[in-house]
């Protein structure tokens, strides 16, 4: 007997998250947006089953079989839904709470061998660090721009050079995002951070994984955020562009703004929104246990968004370096948006 | 688990993906939005009228519960199968088949979601007008079958009003046609009104026609606050005395405000009660001005005015989120749906409001009140421990104390939410000399009992049944 519920499970997770879940009354408001539910139209895919399922695991009423554990993965942690819930339950975290108790999925095996191996999800080696340790100033680029979008880690060194800066690029084990999605058991890595007093991300995800670990100390900033405060003067770039917003940034962090007002302090960038935009924005399935898990639906989710780009005929562009490898990978053409910073910023 | 020849029998009628048997798609299955849960032993997903005739047709000669399953909002344990059996999910039959503005109807598919359709008939500048508050998700099928309406009923009426006609798969695996394309029809009996409200146990309905309204050129919504419940109350009634017909008139009390203030982030005016008053159309200014005199005059503290789209929408997010909102109101309590949906004449709001809470009092439990009070229809929500068998208790006590009330009232025990299970017992006491006409009905459309049994007049004993809350489930 815990509290005045009597939960029967011995899953262990906090009261507050175990009334949450007694609290939802059903009412099925964050099926609308989901995007995982808009793709299969099945109960257990959206937050409303899921949340079900936790309470029927706790309760007893069901056990954990295989099509359990996989409802608890058919979800990109976008968060769309907790902003739909009025019962206010926060059905991502639940949901990542269940991930701990029950298996991973067969596809998630290499993802977490490689993290724990090769400190990076593709165990692949890193390239050297450009190290600066003097520097007071520090940049995480993360396993996604060290191996795979390295353009957008050459674009904001650049950037960052050109606004008079050379930071302290930290070692790069990876910030373990992955890790904490599936539910696995993390060991947090060291890392040497010298002198630093403020840590610039272009990954959305480490950023949110710095912010919620530690670093009290250390100022962390999204780079979309750093640059706002620089105040740098563009040359003109007459394109139009339609921004995406990566879940992480956006309802993970609530940095809505900075890209934006980064994108339209451009001279002649005329910016323009996708219908579900800033709160409501889709989730292009980007996040890699995500897509390595259900390739498919992530295949649709950011096919969505690369349809709706093109019918407002806008160049897609985007603040996440796994938002621009999905949709790269899917046949579309994203930018970062610092590639766009580098490109309209002159040297000193 | 049913025989698996019939499972196989489905599968070859709907393709393998769309037949469900996991853990996990039979347990979420078994939900609807109430205080029951039953899992179903297989859930299945046409995407065609001939699907569903076919699978009617093996359930027939089987003998196997099916429930037609359109979102799952329903609130009275409508969509949850008694029986297990089969469970229809018709979401995937989700297509706007015709708008014919000219001829003022629209043709849809059941699995069809509410907003959807207002979103696609707003691009003609007309609506579908009922607007249950669960308009973002429930289907057209869900509202045809439980008669749903909402907060716009007071001027423009409930589904049934605009349903024109239909197709519906009959228990036999017969496809018939009810009503008619046209506005006006008095060929024969009207077999479309009889499918509006019938709870998937007549049918499954698998194409509706729906009159459109052309949509008001403006809207104006009024706050008004009340230092007493009982006073907006009155206010309600004067209002609808002075023959202005506003499109919408709703009323929450201060325990939906708290709630709804506390889960939404929103600032309502913490006051006992609140009238949120709109109109529409060309006079819609002038008029909320003379309803707003009334209800200065009936003792409303203050009144406030916005024709400002996104003020207006946040203050009906607001009270569309009353119900979910509850729920968390008191960190023990959930809100559970008991006595959820009276109706009554309006000039009885008031006696009935001051009732309920009274009853509430009486019996320890908390209740918020709120709803469509220009049309006479409360809603209400028990906020109670799930985990205490003598708060279940005290909660069907009281129940059957206001239900009583609403009766002596000359009320209705249901406005919208319809029967299903949680309202069962007191719509037998309410209709008790149509009960036999209604099983007749029944049995003459299915013979077998096969769709959606054991609900309404065959309902048999406490609604603290098939409960997905904890307390039964020691019991058990
Ligand atoms: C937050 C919230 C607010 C609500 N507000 C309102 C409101 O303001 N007004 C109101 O009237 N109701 C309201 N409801 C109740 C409910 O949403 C509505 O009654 C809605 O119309 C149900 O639609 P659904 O698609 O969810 O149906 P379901 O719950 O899936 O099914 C309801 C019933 O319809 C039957 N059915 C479904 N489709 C078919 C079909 N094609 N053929 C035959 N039978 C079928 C089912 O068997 C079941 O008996 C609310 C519910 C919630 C959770
Ligand atoms: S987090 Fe996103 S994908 Fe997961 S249930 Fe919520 S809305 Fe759906
Ligand atoms: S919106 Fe919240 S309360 Fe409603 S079904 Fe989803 S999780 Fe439950």
């Amino acid at each position: 007997m815990e509290g005045k519920y009597n939960f029967l499970s011995t899953i262990s997770m906090d009261k507050k998250r175990k009334i949450e879940i007694m609290s939802c009354t059903g009412c099925g408001f964050c099926k609308e947006g989901c995007p995982v539910f808009e793709q299969t139209g099945i109960e257990s895919s959206s937050g409303k089953g899921k949340i079900l399922l936790a309470y029927g695991l706790l309760q007893g009423d069901i056990i954990e079989d295989e099509s359990v554990t996989r409802a608890f993965y058919e979800c990109s942690l976008c968060k769309k839904c907790e902003t739909r819930c009025p019962s206010l339950i926060d059905i991502p975290l639940i949901i990542s709470s269940m991930r701990k108790h029950i298996g991973y999925l067969p596809q998630h095996e290499q993802l977490i061998q490689n993290i724990n191996t090769s400190n990076n999800p593709f165990g692949e080696t890193y390239e050297a660090p450009v190290l600066n340790k003097n520097s007071t100033l520090g940049y995480f680029p993360g396993c996604f721009l060290n191996l795979r979008e390295k353009n957008i880690k050459k674009a904001t060194l650049s950037v960052l050079k050109k606004l008079g800066y050379k930071p302290h690029v930290l070692n790069t084990s990876c910030c373990n995002a992955p890790l904490e999605r599936i539910g696995a058991r993390i060991t947090s890595p060291k890392r040497d951070y010298g002198y630093i007093n403020t840590l610039l991300f272009s990954c959305p995800a480490c950023l949110y994984m710095f912010k919620k670990n530690t670093y009290k100390k250390i100022q962390l900033s999204h780079i979309t955020e750093f640059i706002l405060q620089k105040k740098p003067i563009f040359t003109p770039w007459k394109k139009k562009v339609i921004y995406h917003d990566p879940c992480y940034l956006g309802r993970w962090l609530g940095i809505y703004d900075a890209p934006r007002q980064v994108l339209q302090n451009i001279p002649g960038l005329e910016l323009v929104e996708f219908t579900d935009t800033r709160e409501s924005a889709q989730c292009c399935g980007s996040e890699v246990e995500f897509r390595t898990a259900f390739p498919l639906l992530a295949e649709k989710m950011g096919k969505k968004v690369l349809r709706e780009a093109k019918k407002k005929n806008a160049l897609l562009v985007t603040a996440s370096p796994h938002c621009s490898y999905h949709l790269k990978k899917l046949g579309g053409h994203p930018l970062d948006i610092l590639e766009i910073v580098d490109n309209c910023l002159p040297l000193k | 688990m049913l025989p698996p020849k019939i499972i196989t029998h489905l599968k070859n009628i709907t393709g393998e993906e769309n037949v469900f048997t996991t853990t996990a798609d039979l347990y979420t299955y078994g939900f609807d939005a109430s205080i029951h849960h039953r899992s179903p032993e297989v859930v299945v997903r046409p995407h065609a009228t001939r699907q569903i005739q076919e699978i009617i047709t093996v359930a027939n000669k089987e003998k196997i519960s099916i429930v037609p399953r359109g979102a799952g909002t329903g609130l009275s344990g409508q969509a949850v199968p008694l029986q297990g059996g089969i469970v229809m999910d018709l979401t995937a039959m989700n297509r706007i088949k015709k708008i014919r503005i000219s001829d003022l109807y629209c043709l849809v598919e059941p699995g069809v979601v509410y907003a959807n359709l207002n979103k696609e008939l707003a691009k003609k500048g007309f609506f579908f007008p009922p607007t249950p508050g669960s308009g973002d998700v429930c289907t057209i099928g869900g509202m045809v079958a439980l008669n749903a309406s909402g907060m716009r009923a007071i001027k423009y009426g409930a589904t049934r009003d605009y349903v024109l006609g239909m197709k519906v798969v009959m228990a036999s695996g017969n496809l018939v046609t009810l009503g008619t394309y046209t506005l006006k029809n008095a060929s024969g009996y009207q077999l479309e009104r009889l499918m509006v409200g019938s709870e998937g146990t007549l049918g499954i309905i698998t194409e509706i026609t729906l009159r459109v309204f052309p949509l008001p050129t403006k809207r104006t919504l009024a706050l008004a606050t009340y230092s007493s419940l009982k006073k907006a109350g009155e206010g309600v009634s004067a209002v609808i005395a002075q023959g202005i017909i506003p499109s919408a008139l709703e009323i929450m009390d201060n325990v939906c405000i708290k709630a709804v203030n506390k889960a939404m982030n929103l600032s309502l005016p913490n006051k006992e009660a609140l009238l949120l008053i709109e109109t529409d159309g060309m006079n819609a200014t002038d008029e909320i001005q003379k309803i707003a005199a009334i209800c200065k005059k009936t003792g409303a503290d203050s009144i406030t005015f916005t024709e400002d789209e996104k003020e207006m929408q946040q203050l009906w997010r607001g009270r569309k989120s009353v119900l979910p909102s509850l729920s968390r109101y008191g960190d023990n309590y959930v809100s559970v749906s008991l006595a959820d949906d009276m109706s009554v004449p309006i000039s009885q709001i008031s006696k009935a409001i001051v009732a309920f809470q009274q009853i509430a009092t009486d019996h320890g439990i908390i209740i918020g009140t709120y709803g469509h009070a220009g049309d006479g229809n409360l809603h209400t929500k028990v906020l109670l421990d799930p985990n205490s068998q003598d708060q279940w208790k005290q909660a069907e006590k009281a129940v059957d104390k206001i239900y009583h009330t609403v009766l002596d009232l000359r009320g209705t025990i249901s406005g919208e939410h319809a029967i299903g299970i949680s309202k069962a017992p007191w719509m037998q006491k309410e209709r008790r000399t149509a009960l036999q006409t209604m099983e007749n009905i029944k049995k003459t459309l299915d013979k077998n009992n096969i769709l959606n049994p054991g609900k309404m007049m065959q309902w048999k004993g406490s609604i603290i049944s098939y409960l997905r809350y904890p307390w039964t489930k020691k019991e058990k």
